[in-house]
């Protein structure tokens, strides 16, 4: 196949796939450091508790300090083991795969995987306490395309906040029983009168599986440094086609 | 002011000539009211220029030893013995970090109040005097930068130290803007840690 033809059968989704991957990983980095950081900090008072012992023998020492200590090495190393298994998972992900699947369980994949990346920008990722939203949401669509599409939207939703906010999901199920997927963004403290724009090939991949978005939009949110203070937020709403009984 | 002080700096000469007079109040060479001598006397005393002499008893002020009253001169002020209140002040959203920072600092007997937000840590401000604030900057809801518009704004003499990673460079100028900060970069390490604390002058009093 000549490198032309090769170029013509890359889906718009790979084809930013690889700069998804690059800005995420980014993000991680960044991020790794904390555990990293924290695992060495109470090394170095593990060793410390460990030589101040005045016996040669370890259990004279303060081994309920040392044991406090390594159980924050251990859950520091864990945390690092979570992030770089995200980014992993999510490189090798591959669309092409449609079934039923707990949309849920997908966002918060990308609440994982982005809120490092978009934290740089003062932003942070959360899932809306609301009693309609759902716990579990089973929809037929391509996980890993649903993914990659959530994640976009997750990393291109700075640009409507510019000064820092929240962007905040939620899922819901409509009458005819499609799945919605509920994403604001919310401003701390300033109007935000940029756009978000959302990326062509997201739209159509929405499409691709039976589903929608719509445009971008204004909507009012409460700020969150003076809940009597109303500014302006930007919602984003999508749909999925319900599970399928097949 | 406005200066960084370089933690893995030797000692500073302004922070021994601010030691030495430190035990003169501690002992009770110097007693509480006293008015210490000039400026200009004392850089003189010790063989330094006037700006070493003034980061001396800026540092002093910061250890709430001396207060300065304008024209008046710089008067000498008994420590507050406190074994219970919170003596520093850890504002960071990450909770490893404040287990952390935690850990280090009561291992010097120093007993700590944590907050996740900025907006926790002002409000932390009104109900304690505490000895050194060890403050993040980027956090939900604001950055430090908020909490440091609040030390400025009660004319708070609390040294601050930013406890940040690498990429906040353009936030770490701006918060330079509001008064003079101690830089400790993560990852955190124990003995810059306890290094500050020495150069900061924070201690539990009630163990001195």
């Amino acid at each position: 196949m000549s490198t032309e033809n090769r170029q013509a059968v890359v889906s718009p989704a790979a084809a930013h796939k690889f700069e998804l991957i690059g800005r995420i990983s980014s993000g991680l980095a960044h991020e790794l450091n904390g555990p990293i950081g924290i695992a060495l900090g109470f090394s170095e008072l593990a060793k410390e508790a460990i030589d101040a012992s005045t016996s040669p023998d370890l259990a004279q020492a303060d081994t309920s300090k040392v044991r406090g200590y390594l159980e924050m090495i251990e859950s520091a190393s864990l945390r690092a083991r979570d992030l770089s298994r995200g980014i992993w998972s999510f490189a090798k992900a591959e669309p092409g795969n449609t079934e039923n699947i707990d949309i849920v369980e997908v966002l918060e994949t990308v609440q994982h995987l982005t809120a490092p990346a978009v934290k740089v920008a003062q932003i942070d990722v959360a899932r809306r306490e609301d009693p309609a939203a759902l716990a579990e949401a089973f929809c037929f669509a391509d996980s890993a395309l649903c993914q990659q599409i959530l994640v976009e939207l997750v990393l291109s939703s700075p640009e409507s906040i510019p000064g820092g906010g929240l962007v905040v999901w939620q899922i819901t199920a409509s009458n005819d029983g499609s799945i919605e997927i509920d994403l604001v963004t919310e401003p701390w403290n300033e109007v935000s009168t940029s756009e978000w724009e959302i990326p062509e090939y997201v739209r159509e991949s929405f499409k691709d599986m039976g589903g929608n978005i719509t445009s971008a939009s204004p909507t009012p949110v409460q700020s969150q440094a003076d809940p009597t203070e109303e500014l302006t937020g930007w919602r984003v709403v999508a749909t999925l086609p319900p599970a399928s009984s097949d | 002011m406005v200066s960084r002080t370089e933690t893995n700096s030797p000692r500073l000469r302004y922070v021994s000539i601010a030691d030495d007079l430190q035990k003169q109040i501690e002992s009770g060479t110097v007693n509480h009211g006293d008015r210490l001598p000039s400026q200009h006397e004392m850089a003189k005393q010790y063989g330094v220029s006037l700006t070493t002499l003034r980061a001396a008893v800026d540092l002093l002020e910061q250890r709430g030893l001396v207060r300065s009253a304008h024209g008046l001169g710089t008067f000498a002020q008994s420590p507050k013995p406190s074994d219970s209140a919170p003596q520093v002040l850890l504002v960071d959203d990450d909770p490893q970090v404040v287990d952390l920072l935690t850990a280090i600092l009561e291992g010097e007997d120093l007993t700590v109040s944590s907050a996740g937000t900025a907006a926790e840590g002002i409000a932390k401000l009104e109900t304690a005097t505490f000895q050194a604030i060890f403050l993040d900057l980027i956090m939900p809801g604001g950055t430090g930068i908020d909490l440091l518009k609040a030390v400025e704004l009660q004319g708070l003499k609390t040294p601050v130290v930013l406890v940040t990673g690498a990429g906040d460079a353009k936030l770490i100028d701006e918060a330079m803007d509001h008064g003079p900060i101690t830089l400790i970069r993560k990852p955190i390490r124990v003995k810059q840690v306890r290094q500050v604390l020495e150069v900061l002058g924070v201690r539990n009093q009630a163990k001195v």
